[in-house]
C-alpha cells in the first residue's frame, strides 16, 4: 500500500511536508517513529490542527475497546463505523448517535455496543475486546436503585480518574492549540514582515521610479521646450538666410537676365553685321568673279586679236602683202566687245532659269503647228530656248555672233554656229526651216538689216512654218524711257503694232501678239481713269512676243 | 550575436571546487561553446583552505578544462587577515579598518587588478565572483562600474558590512542567484544602494549533467545497500554538524543499515566516529554522480546557500534532494519544484528520510519534477542567455 496520498505523476511537497508534521506531532500521543505507519486520513486539509489521535485500521479487523474510546465526539462515531463496520456511517444512523451522545443517553461504550451487536458487523466478522465489562456494569447502572448504589461504588473513583484524564487531556489540547497558534502566528507574522519589506522596498522602489519619471518628464518638457525654441531660432534664422539668398538670386538672376539679353541683342548685332559683311562679301565675290570672267573674255578676244596682228605684221616685214588678212582682222574688229556684251547679258537678261521659265510660253505653240525639228534660233545668247527644246525633243540649231556665248552653248552640248544671224540666213536653202525664232534681236539691228532678215525668214520658212520673234515693250513707260536704254546695244525700240505691220508687210500672217509678264502684282488699286491709265503705262507687259506664219 | 569577450575574474581555479568555482568554470565552458571566448583570470592559489597565501600554481596563461585560464601572484601578506579572524572568532566586534583588512590581505592579487586595465574597453565583459573574498573587491572597487558582480550573498556576518554596500554600489551589474538572494540583498541594501538592486537580474546558475560523466554500474564497490549523499564543504557554516547529529538519530531510530556518504573537502573532524557514516573525500565528478546516482536522496541542511548546486545534482541523477526549511533558497527551489523534502527540526527530519528510503515510487517522481525544473529555469541556454542578455543591454 502506498504510503501516500498522492499520484504518482502530481506530487505535492506541501501536502507531503504537512503530513510528516502532523505525523511528527501525532507521534507525542502513539508509538515512536518506529513503525511507519499512514499519518492522517484523507479528511485531514494540509496545515489543519490534528487534535485527535489518528486512526489505522487494522488488517485482521481485530480491535481493543480502548482503541476507539480514545477518540471524541463526532470522530469518535465515524471511526466507531470504519473500525466495526467498515464504512462511513450513513447520516441518519451519524443523527441518531450524535443526539443519543450529546443527551447523555448513550455512553460511547453504548454506541461501540449498539454497532457491535448489529448483524453487519457480524457478516464483517469484526472483533472488539473489552466490551463485555463495561456493558454489563452500564447495564447494572440502569437497574433502579441498584443502578445508583452500583454508579456510586464504581463510577465515582471512575469518575474522579475520568476527569483528571479529561482536565490532563484538555490542558494538552488547549496548549496544543496555543502552540499552533503560536506557531502559525509567528510564521503569519514573519511572512508578513517579509511582504512588508518586500512591499516596502518595491513602493520606494516605485516611489523613486516615479520621481525619476516626474523629473524625466520635467526634463523632457524643459529639453522639448528648448528644443522648440531652438527650431523656432533655427526657422527665423533659416528663413532670413532664405530671404537673403532668395533676393540675392532673383538679383544676380535678372543681372544675368539682363546680361544675356545685352548679349544676345549684341549677338544679333553681330550676326546682323556679319551677315551684311557676308552678303556683301558675297556680292564682291560675284562682282569679283563676274569680272574675272569678263575680263578673261577680253583676254581671250584680244589674244586672238594680237595673233591675228601679229601675223599681219609679220607678213607686212617680210614685204609679202596678204590682202586675205584684212577682212578677217576686220572680222576680228567685229568681236572685241564679245566679252563685255556676254558679261553685260549675265548681269541684265536675268538668271538661265528666269530665261527658261520665260520662254515656256513659246513651247504650245511648236506643239499645236506639230513641229518637231528644223528650228532655228537666230540670236540665241546662252542657249535657254534651245536648252528647253532640246529637253522637248524638238531638233533645233542657234546662231550667234557673240563667240563668248557660242562658247558656253557648245559647252552645253547645244547644236549652235557662230556666224551674223544674217549672213547665216542667206546661207541656208530656201524653205527649209519649219520654225524660226529670235528672242530679244531685233531691237539690236538696224531698219535694214531687220527688213533683210524678214526676208530671209520668209525665204527659208516652208509653207505654214512660223516666225516667233519677241522684244521689249516700249507701251510700258518705264520700258520705253528707261529699261530699254540700259543696253547700250540696243538701237530703237519697236512698238508692237510696227512690227506686225512689217512682218505683214513682208508676207506674214499674224497669228498672234503676246503681251508677256505684265507687273501685275504691282498695279495700283481702284478703278479710276487715272489709275487704269497709270497701271497701263507704268505695269503692263514689258515684253511682247509676235507669232507669224509663211502663207 | 554577442560579439565581446568575457573575462571571469575568481579568487582560485582549478583546484578546490567550491560553489563559485564551479560557477565560473561551468559558465566559461558553457559560454565558449556557445561561441563567447570567455577567459579565466585567477591567482595562484589553489583553494582557500589551505596556504591560499602561497603562490601553488605558477604565474602565467594555461589551461583548465579546456579553458585559457591566467594566473597572477597573490599577495604574500596574510598577518593582517589573521588578525580578523581572531576578532572574528573572539566576538569582538569589527572596525572598517578590520573589513578593509579582510579583503585586502584575504586572497587577493595586486597583480590581476593592475593588469585589468588593459581589458576595461568595449572589447570585453568582466565579471567578478564571489564576494566573499577580496579579489572580487579589488577589482571592482579599482575599477567602478566597469566589473559586473555574480555576489553569492550568503545571509553570514560579511553580508553586512559596509564593504558590501560599496561593492554593490561599484558594480556594473549585479547578477543573483535566487530570488531569495535578491529579496535578501533589497531587505539590506535596497533602501542604500537603490533601484539598482530591484532592477538587477535574477540569472540563477546553469545545472546541467556533464556528457559523459557517469560511470558504468558497478564499477563503484562495496557500496552500502541503501544511503544518502551529502556533497559539499564539510564546514559547521553548511550545518554538517547538524547534519550528522540528526542522522545519527535516523539511523538509531529506524534503520541501522543506511548510511550517509560524504563527498567534498572541508573539516573532516565534524563528522563522528560511527559506522553509518562514510567520507568519500573529495572525488571526481563522474564519481561523484555516480555516487549521488545510486543513493536514496542528496541531503543539504545548510541554512547558507545562494543558489545550492548541490541540491540541482540530485535531481540530476535521479534522486530527490532533503533540504533545511530554514534556508529560503533551498525550500523555495524544492516548492517550486515539487522535487524534495524541506525539515525544520530532526523529527521532520528523521520522518521525511524514512518515507523516501520506503518509497522508490515517491523518489522517482520528486527527481523527475526536480529535473523539470532544471531544464525549464536552470539550463544553460536559459540561464547564459540572461547574463548575455543584461551584458548586451549596455
Amino acid at each position: 500500500m502506498d504510503m501516500f496520498a498522492t499520484s504518482d505523476s502530481e506530487v505535492d511537497v506541501e501536502r507531503l511536508m504537512h503530513e510528516i508534521r502532523a505525523a511528527v506531532n501525532g507521534n507525542h500521543h502513539t508509538a515512536g517513529p518506529g513503525s511507519p505507519e499512514r499519518l492522517t486520513g484523507a479528511e485531514h486539509e494540509p496545515g489543519s490542527l490534528i487534535l485527535q489521535p489518528v486512526f489505522h485500521r487494522k488488517q485482521n479487523n481485530q480491535y481493543h475497546v480502548n482503541d476507539l474510546l480514545r477518540f471524541h465526539g463526532e470522530e469518535f462515531l465515524r471511526i466507531a463505523y470504519r473500525a466495526l463496520l467498515l464504512r462511513e456511517p450513513d447520516p441518519s444512523g451519524m443523527a441518531h448517535y450524535s443526539e443519543s451522545l450529546a443527551g447523555g443517553r448513550f455512553s460511547k461504550i453504548d454506541v461501540l455496543a449498539s454497532l457491535y451487536s448489529s448483524p453487519e458487523r457480524r457478516r464483517n466478522q469484526v472483533r472488539l475486546a473489552g466490551l463485555w465489562l463495561p456493558l454489563t456494569v452500564g447495564r447494572l447502572e440502569r437497574i433502579p436503585l441498584i443502578g445508583n448504589v452500583i454508579r456510586l461504588m464504581i463510577r465515582l473513583p471512575r469518575l474522579l480518574e475520568r476527569y483528571r484524564q479529561l482536565e490532563f487531556s484538555l490542558t494538552s489540547q488547549q496548549q496544543r492549540i496555543i502552540d499552533h497558534q503560536n506557531r502559525s502566528h509567528k510564521e503569519l507574522t514573519d511572512r508578513l514582515a517579509e511582504v512588508h519589506e518586500s512591499v516596502q522596498a518595491w513602493m520606494e522602489h516605485q516611489q523613486s521610479l516615479d520621481a525619476r519619471l516626474r523629473q524625466s518628464e520635467e526634463t523632457a518638457a524643459t529639453r522639448l521646450a528648448e528644443a522648440r525654441e531652438y527650431i523656432d531660432r533655427c526657422t527665423t534664422k533659416l528663413n532670413k538666410h532664405i530671404d537673403r539668398c532668395t533676393t540675392k538670386l532673383n538679383k544676380q538672376i535678372a543681372l544675368q537676365d539682363e546680361t544675356l539679353l545685352q548679349q544676345q541683342q549684341e549677338l544679333q548685332q553681330v550676326k546682323s553685321q556679319t551677315d551684311a559683311q557676308l552678303q556683301q562679301l558675297l556680292l564682291g565675290q560675284e562682282q569679283t568673279l563676274v569680272k574675272v570672267v569678263t575680263q578673261q573674255r577680253e583676254l581671250m578676244t584680244q589674244g586672238r586679236t594680237l595673233s591675228i596682228l601679229l601675223e599681219e605684221i609679220k607678213q607686212n616685214a617680210s614685204g609679202v602683202p596678204r590682202p586675205d588678212l584684212s577682212p578677217i582682222a576686220a572680222d576680228e574688229e567685229a568681236h572685241l566687245l564679245d566679252g563685255l556684251y556676254a558679261s553685260f547679258e549675265e548681269k541684265f537678261r536675268g538668271e538661265r532659269d528666269e530665261i527658261r521659265e520665260r520662254l515656256q510660253v513659246y513651247l504650245p505653240i511648236l506643239k499645236n503647228a506639230e513641229i518637231t525639228d528644223a528650228v532655228l534660233d537666230v540670236g540665241c545668247g546662252r542657249g535657254e530656248w534651245l536648252e528647253l527644246l532640246s529637253k522637248e525633243s524638238i531638233q533645233a540649231r542657234g546662231v550667234d555672233h557673240n563667240r563668248i556665248a557660242i562658247e558656253g552653248c557648245r559647252n552645253l552640248g547645244l547644236n549652235v554656229v557662230e556666224e551674223d544671224a544674217l549672213t547665216y540666213l542667206r546661207s541656208l536653202s530656201a524653205e527649209s526651216m519649219n520654225a524660226i525664232t529670235s528672242f530679244h534681236l531685233v531691237e539690236h539691228l538696224q531698219f535694214e538689216v531687220l527688213i533683210g532678215l524678214l526676208d530671209e525668214a520668209f525665204r527659208i520658212l516652208r509653207r505654214g512654218g512660223l516666225l516667233i520673234l519677241e522684244t521689249p515693250n516700249p507701251e510700258n513707260f518705264m520700258v520705253g524711257s528707261y529699261s530699254f536704254y540700259a543696253d547700250p546695244t540696243h538701237r530703237n525700240p519697236i512698238p508692237s503694232e510696227t512690227l506686225k505691220f512689217l512682218l505683214e508687210s513682208r508676207g506674214f500672217g499674224i497669228i498672234a501678239v503676246m503681251k508677256l509678264r505684265p507687273w501685275d502684282a504691282a498695279r495700283i488699286e481702284g478703278d479710276s481713269e487715272i489709275v487704269k491709265r497709270f497701271n497701263e503705262y507704268f505695269y503692263s507687259a514689258p515684253d511682247y512676243g509676235i507669232v507669224a506664219r509663211k502663207p | 550575436m554577442f560579439d565581446k569577450s568575457i573575462i571571469i575574474i575568481t579568487p582560485w581555479f582549478g583546484g578546490f571546487a567550491g560553489g563559485a568555482e564551479r560557477l565560473a568554470r561551468d559558465m566559461a565552458r558553457e559560454l565558449n561553446k556557445r561561441g563567447v571566448k570567455t577567459f579565466v583570470f585567477t591567482t595562484c592559489c589553489s583553494s582557500p583552505f589551505v596556504n591560499w597565501w602561497h603562490n601553488d600554481y605558477e604565474p602565467g596563461v594555461c589551461e583548465v578544462e579546456g579553458i585559457e585560464t591566467r594566473r597572477f601572484s597573490t599577495g604574500n601578506v596574510r598577518e593582517p587577515y589573521d588578525a580578523v579572524i581572531n576578532k572574528l572568532r573572539g566576538g569582538k566586534p569589527l572596525s572598517t579598518q578590520d573589513e578593509h583588512d579582510f579583503f585586502k590581505y584575504g586572497i587577493n592579487s595586486p597583480d590581476l587588478v593592475s593588469t585589468l586595465v588593459e581589458y576595461i574597453n568595449d572589447d570585453y565583459e568582466l565579471i567578478a565572483l564571489p564576494y566573499f573574498h577580496g579579489l572580487t573587491h579589488s577589482v571592482i572597487n579599482e575599477y567602478p562600474r566597469k566589473i559586473s558582480l555574480v555576489p553569492c550573498f550568503h545571509n553570514e556576518p560579511q553580508f553586512y558590512w559596509n564593504a558590501t554596500e560599496r561593492l554593490l554600489n561599484n558594480a556594473k551589474h549585479i547578477f543573483f542567484n535566487s530570488p531569495e538572494e535578491k529579496q535578501l540583498t533589497i531587505s539590506r541594501y535596497g533602501r542604500k544602494v537603490g533601484r539598482r538592486i530591484v532592477e538587477s537580474v535574477v540569472t540563477g546558475v546553469g545545472v546541467e549533467l556533464a556528457a559523459g560523466n557517469g560511470l558504468p554500474d558497478g564499477e563503484l564497490e562495496r557500496l552500502p545497500e541503501s544511503y544518502f549523499v551529502y556533497a559539499g564543504r564539510k564546514d559547521r557554516g553548511k550545518n554538517v554538524h547538524v547534519l550528522c547529529e540528526w542522522f545519527h538519530d535516523y539511523a538509531t531510530r529506524f534503520n541501522h543499515n543506511t548510511k550517509l556518504l560524504f563527498i567534498g573537502e572541508g573539516d573532516k573532524s565534524l563528522i563522528p566516529t560511527a559506522n553509518h557514516f562514510i567520507d568519500f573525500g573529495f572525488v571526481s565528478e563522474s564519481k561523484k554522480m555516480q555516487l549521488i546516482k545510486q543513493s536514496k536522496a542528496v541531503i543539504n541542511l545548510s541554512e547558507n546557500e545562494s543558489f545550492s548546486i548541490v541540491t540541482m545534482e540530485g535531481w540530476l541523477c535521479g534522486v530527490p534532494s532533503v533540504v533545511s526549511a530554514a534556508c529560503p533558497v533551498t525550500r523555495n527551489h524544492v516548492r517550486r519544484s515539487n522535487g524534495g523534502l524541506f525539515v525544520s527540526n530532526k523529527d521532520e527530519f528523521c520522518l521525511a528520510l524514512n518515507y523516501l528510503e520506503k518509497n522508490e515510487t515517491l523518489r522517482r517522481d520528486l527527481a523527475a519534477n526536480g529535473r523539470r525544473y532544471l531544464a525549464r529555469e536552470f539550463s544553460y541556454d536559459v540561464v547564459l542567455s540572461r547574463y548575455l542578455h543584461e551584458l548586451a543591454a549596455n
